[in-house]
C-alpha cells in the first residue's frame, strides 16, 4: 500500500518535481557559473579576503530557493487532493489515516531530498576546488539552515491545505511566517552553527503539525 | 493517535510562545524604546580633569566633571592635543605643556585609538590570516598570495589554486617547533589590514598558554616568545594570566602592541619593546557586552567603557600610572514605565541575534514576577466572559 501511495504521488507530482528540479539545478550552475566568472576577473586573494574578512559566499543565491521549493512541492501535492475532494477517499485506506498522511509527507521529503542533494552536491564540490576545508565547514552551517527553512514550508503549506478551518489555517500561516523568518538573519557566514541542533529538532518536529491537521480534517473541526 | 496530536499541539504551543516571547518584546520596543546618545568623554591635560561633551537641546554643551558649564573655545583650550588643528588655526595652540614641547609631527605620530567591540570577541571568522612580509623593501605593506594557518602546524594555504605552500609551511613549523612552540595553536591573533602603520605580524598563544609573536621578514621566518624579551617580574606577572581573547595593535608609535582581555574579562595591554603588560582597572566593563576606546597622546591614555546605562573613563600617564577616573550613569534606552509594563507583558523576552556576536544564539530576559498574577487575572477575565457568554444561550 506504502508503495502505491508513492506512485500515486509520483504521478502527480513529477511534471512539478522536473520544474523544481530544473530551477534548483539552474540556481546551482548560476552559483557555480558565477564563481568561475569571478575567478576569472578578480585575483582569487580578493575572493578569499572577501570571504573571510566580509563575508562574500558565492552559493548565497540559493537561500530561499529550498523555501520556494519546499512551498510549491507541498502546493503540487496536496491542492489537487483537496480541489478534487480525493483527500478523504486516501484517509479511508486500510492502512490508518496517520500512516496514510505521514506516506504523503514522506515521499514529499523524498522528493525534496532529491531536488536539494542534486544541486548542493556541484556547488560542494566546486567549492572544495576553490576553497580551504574552513569554507566547506561554514557552507554546510550556513546552508543547513536554508534547507532546514525548505522542510519545516513543506510541512507548515500541507498543514494549511489538510487545515479544515481557516481560523486554524491563519493561525498557522502566522506561526509559519513568524518562523521561517528566523532562518534568514542576514549575519556571517556561520551564525547559526549554536543553534542548529534545535532549529534541527524543531524542523523534524514540524513533520507532526501536517498530521493534526489531517486529523481534524477527517473529523471535519 | 493521541501521541501524534499531543505532540503537535506542543510544537505549536511551544513555537507560538517562542515567537511570542520574540517578536513580542521587538515590536514594543521599536514603538517605545528612547534613543539616550552617551557623553564624549576626554581627560584634559592642561585642568586635569575630564571635560564631558553632551548633546542638548541647543547643540553641545561642555562641563566639567564638577558641572561647571563650558563655552567651546574654552572647552577647546582645555583640550588642546584632541583640538590642535582648531587652536593652530587660532593662534591659540600651546607650544608646551607641563614641560613637554609640542611639536604638531609629533602630536600625530603620538596620537593612538583602540577600539573593541563585543562582535570582535565572539567572532565567527576563520582562522585563517595573511602573515605580511615586513622585509620586501617596499613602503607599503603588500598582501601575501597565501593564508596562514594555525592549527597542528603552520601551514600556507595558496588562494591561487587552493594548494597548499609545503616548502613555507615546513620552514614556519620547524622554526617554531626550534622557539618551543608547542602546536596546537589555542589563540591566534592578527590585523589583516595592509592600511596601517607597521605590522606586528601574527601572535599565537601555543598549546601551553606561551605566546609567540610570529613575523615574516625577508621569505624568513621570525619568530619571537614573547617572555623572553620582558623584565623578569612582568615575566612572571604574565605567566599567571591566563589570555583569552587577544587584539593586535599597529598605532604608529608602536607603543601599545596587543590588547589583550584574562578569562575573568580584565583588560591588558602589552606594551613597549619588553612587552610591559598593563592592566586596566576598569570597574564596570563587561567585554561580551560593552564597547571599550582607548585613546593616547603625547601626555596620556585614556580607557573609555560604554555600555547600557553607563560610562566610564579613566585616565593615565604615558606611563600608564592611574591619574584619574569618571563614572557616569546613563539613562537606558528601554526604562521607564514602558519597561516595567514589558516586563510584566512578557513574562520573559527572546533574541536570536544579540548584536553582540556574530552568531545566533538564545538570549534569554526574564521579566517580571508580576507577569504570573497579571497572566492569571487575564485568564479568569477571559474564562468568565466565556461562562457568562454559554450562561446567555
Amino acid at each position: 500500500m506504502t508503495r502505491s501511495i508513492f506512485y500515486k504521488e509520483w504521478i502527480k507530482t513529477r511534471l512539478v518535481w522536473a520544474l523544481l528540479l530544473a530551477v534548483n539545478l539552474g540556481y546551482a550552475i548560476y552559483a557555480i557559473l558565477r564563481l568561475r566568472y569571478v575567478y576569472v576577473h578578480h585575483d582569487p586573494l580578493l575572493i578569499w579576503n572577501s570571504w573571510i574578512f566580509k563575508g562574500y559566499t558565492f552559493y548565497a543565491y540559493y537561500e530561499k530557493l529550498p523555501l520556494l521549493t519546499g512551498i510549491l512541492l507541498a502546493v503540487a501535492q496536496f491542492l489537487p487532493e483537496l480541489l478534487n475532494r480525493r483527500m478523504r477517499l486516501s484517509l479511508h485506506l486500510p492502512m490508518g489515516e496517520d500512516r496514510v498522511v505521514a506516506a504523503h509527507l514522506g515521499v514529499g521529503l523524498l522528493l525534496m531530498a532529491l531536488l536539494f542533494i542534486p544541486a548542493l552536491l556541484p556547488m560542494y564540490a566546486v567549492a572544495v576546488a576553490y576553497f580551504p576545508p574552513e569554507f566547506i565547514g561554514g557552507m554546510l552551517t550556513t546552508s543547513t539552515p536554508w534547507i532546514l527553512a525548505g522542510i519545516a514550508a513543506y510541512m507548515f503549506t500541507a498543514a494549511l491545505l489538510l487545515e479544515g478551518r481557516w481560523f486554524a489555517r491563519i493561525v498557522l500561516a502566522i506561526i509559519a511566517a513568524a518562523s521561517l523568518r528566523l532562518f534568514f538573519q542576514e549575519i556571517l557566514y556561520s551564525a547559526y552553527e549554536r543553534i542548529l541542533p534545535v532549529l534541527i529538532a524543531w524542523t523534524a518536529l514540524t513533520f507532526f503539525i501536517p498530521l493534526l491537521s489531517s486529523q481534524r480534517f477527517r473529523k471535519g473541526i | 493517535m493521541k501521541s501524534i496530536r499531543f505532540t503537535a499541539l506542543i510544537t505549536l504551543a511551544l513555537t507560538a510562545l517562542v515567537l511570542f516571547a520574540h517578536y513580542g518584546p521587538e515590536a514594543w520596543w521599536m514603538l517605545f524604546s528612547e534613543s539616550h546618545r552617551s557623553p564624549f568623554i576626554n581627560y584634559s591635560c592642561i585642568s586635569d580633569d575630564f571635560v564631558v561633551s553632551r548633546v542638548g537641546e541647543d547643540g553641545l554643551i561642555y562641563e566639567s566633571t564638577k558641572g561647571e558649564e563650558l563655552d567651546r573655545a574654552q572647552a577647546e583650550a582645555l583640550l588642546p592635543l584632541f583640538n590642535a588643528s582648531q587652536l593652530v588655526q587660532e593662534g591659540r595652540m600651546p607650544t608646551e605643556i607641563k614641560g613637554v614641547n609640542i611639536d604638531l609631527s609629533r602630536l600625530r605620530h603620538e596620537r593612538s585609538f583602540l577600539r573593541l567591540k563585543p562582535e570582535e570577541i565572539d567572532s565567527s571568522i576563520v582562522n585563517l590570516r595573511p602573515l605580511f612580509d615586513n622585509g620586501t623593501g617596499r613602503v607599503e605593506l603588500e598582501e601575501p598570495d597565501d593564508f596562514l594557518r594555525l592549527g597542528k602546524s603552520a601551514e600556507f594555504i595558496k588562494a591561487k589554486g587552493n594548494s597548499l605552500d609545503k616548502g613555507k609551511s615546513a620552514l614556519f613549523t620547524d622554526a617554531l617547533n626550534e622557539a618551543g612552540f608547542v602546536f596546537p595553536a589555542s589563540l591566534v591573533a592578527s590585523n589583516p589590514s595592509t592600511r596601517k602603520a607597521y605590522d606586528e605580524g601574527v601572535y599565537a598563544l601555543d598549546s601551553e598558554g606561551k605566546l609567540f609573536r610570529i613575523r615574516l621578514f625577508a621569505e624568513e621566518a621570525r619568530i619571537e616568545r614573547v617572555a623572553d624579551s620582558m623584565s623578569d617580574a612582568d615575566r612572571d606577572a604574565f605567566a599567571a594570566i591566563n589570555v583569552a581573547f587577544m587584539s593586535v595593535q599597529e598605532q604608529s608609535n608602536g607603543r601599545i602592541r596587543l590588547l589583550f582581555l584574562d578569562e575573568k574579562g580584565g583588560v591588558w595591554l602589552l606594551v613597549g619593546k619588553e612587552y610591559h603588560p598593563v592592566r586596566l582597572p576598569l570597574g564596570s566593563y563587561k567585554p561580551s557586552e560593552d564597547d571599550l576606546m582607548i585613546r593616547g597622546d603625547m601626555l596620556n591614555y585614556m580607557a573609555t567603557a560604554s555600555g547600557e546605562g553607563f560610562v566610564e573613563c579613566i585616565a593615565f600617564d604615558r606611563d600608564f600610572n592611574l591619574l584619574d577616573r569618571y563614572e557616569e550613569e546613563l539613562p537606558k534606552d528601554r526604562d521607564g514605565l514602558a519597561a516595567a509594563l514589558a516586563d510584566v507583558i512578557f513574562p520573559f523576552a527572546l533574541e536570536f541575534d544579540s548584536g553582540k556576536s556574530s552568531y545566533l544564539g538564545f538570549h534569554v530576559q526574564k521579566g517580571s514576577i508580576l507577569s504570573l498574577p497579571f497572566y492569571l487575572v487575564l485568564a479568569l477575565i477571559v474564562w468568565g466572559i466565556r461562562r457568562a457568554r454559554a450562561v446567555a444561550k
